[in-house]
């Protein structure tokens, strides 16, 4: 159960950190490119 | 010889050649340090024995350990990209001294919170004033002074400043939190992988902790070119 907790939340954060900056990467890309 | 230096340099602080070789080999890096680091974490969970006096809870190892050293690193990497930002004027530097310290500060709490998970089962509690850490929570208020001095004071020349002095006051704390155990009697366990000495681990335990540690290693070298991409972007759309 412990280890299980740990590793969920370390996966969890990194793959959010991932994704927001994902997020913002295509948000700014299509601003560039007048998509938006 | 000198051309490898200066192909480095291109690629790494010209921001044209970087977004180039940024947009082609970003995913690809993504998926290669994935593969890694899911690889390592899978013997480290399924294949490793248990260890006869922790049992399972042990395997926490393999996220905690390496998760700890990268946040001694990022810090250092911050220092150094400030320290190059301020003596070479390189912008690009300042970009990875923000990305390593926004990194930092995400590892350095995660590396308190699988600690914390770890101490329960095996101290009987979550949190202890010992020197270990404590001198990491230091380090996390550090990232987040860092942080908040660059995000928050204006203009940015000076704010880029102030975030270099903190990094550099810092810099101060790591060995601290390296040979706190060694130098104050603290509850958390002495170095048995990072010493200049035979890592007192048997190999069959050591092998999967190297491996994760490379992959956790990778997938943060990656994230750092991801974030610094992202900062160019959206610093070209101001």
């Amino acid at each position: 159960m412990f280890i299980f907790s740990a590793y969920a939340i370390v996966l969890l954060v990194l793959i959010t950190y991932i994704g927001l900056l994902t997020y913002i990467d295509t948000y700014s890309q299509s601003d560039l490119d007048g998509t938006q | 010889m000198r051309s490898l230096h200066q192909t480095l340099f291109k690629y790494g602080f010209v921001p044209s050649y970087f977004m180039k070789i940024a947009n082609h080999a970003l995913w690809p890096s993504y998926l290669i340090a994935s593969c890694v680091l899911a690889y390592g974490l899978y013997i480290g969970l399924f294949t490793v024995p248990a260890d006869t006096t922790q049992g399972d809870v042990f395997r926490i190892i393999y996220i905690h350990v390496p998760l700890a050293a990268l946040s001694l690193s990022l810090y250092i990497a911050t220092a150094i990209g400030c320290t190059l930002d301020q003596m070479l004027h390189l912008k690009m530097a300042s970009l990875y001294a923000f990305a390593c310290a926004c990194l930092g500060f995400v590892i350095t709490m995660l590396t308190i919170i699988t600690g914390m998970i770890w101490a329960k089962p095996t101290w009987g509690t979550w949190w202890v004033w010992d020197a270990r850490l404590t001198s990491e929570l230091v380090l996390a208020m550090l990232y987040c002074g860092f942080l908040i001095a660059r995000l928050n004071i204006k203009p940015t020349r000076l704010a880029r400043e102030v975030s270099t002095y903190i990094a550099w006051i810092g810099t101060m704390n790591i060995p601290i939190v390296h040979y706190s155990v060694q130098w104050w009697f603290t509850l958390h366990q002495g170095p048995s992988v990072l010493q200049f000495a035979k890592p007192k681990m048997p190999w069959i335990m050591l092998y999967p902790l190297i491996i994760s540690g490379l992959g956790f290693s990778l997938l943060c070298f990656v994230i750092i070119m991801h974030s610094v991409k992202v900062l160019l972007s959206t610093k070209v759309a101001e």
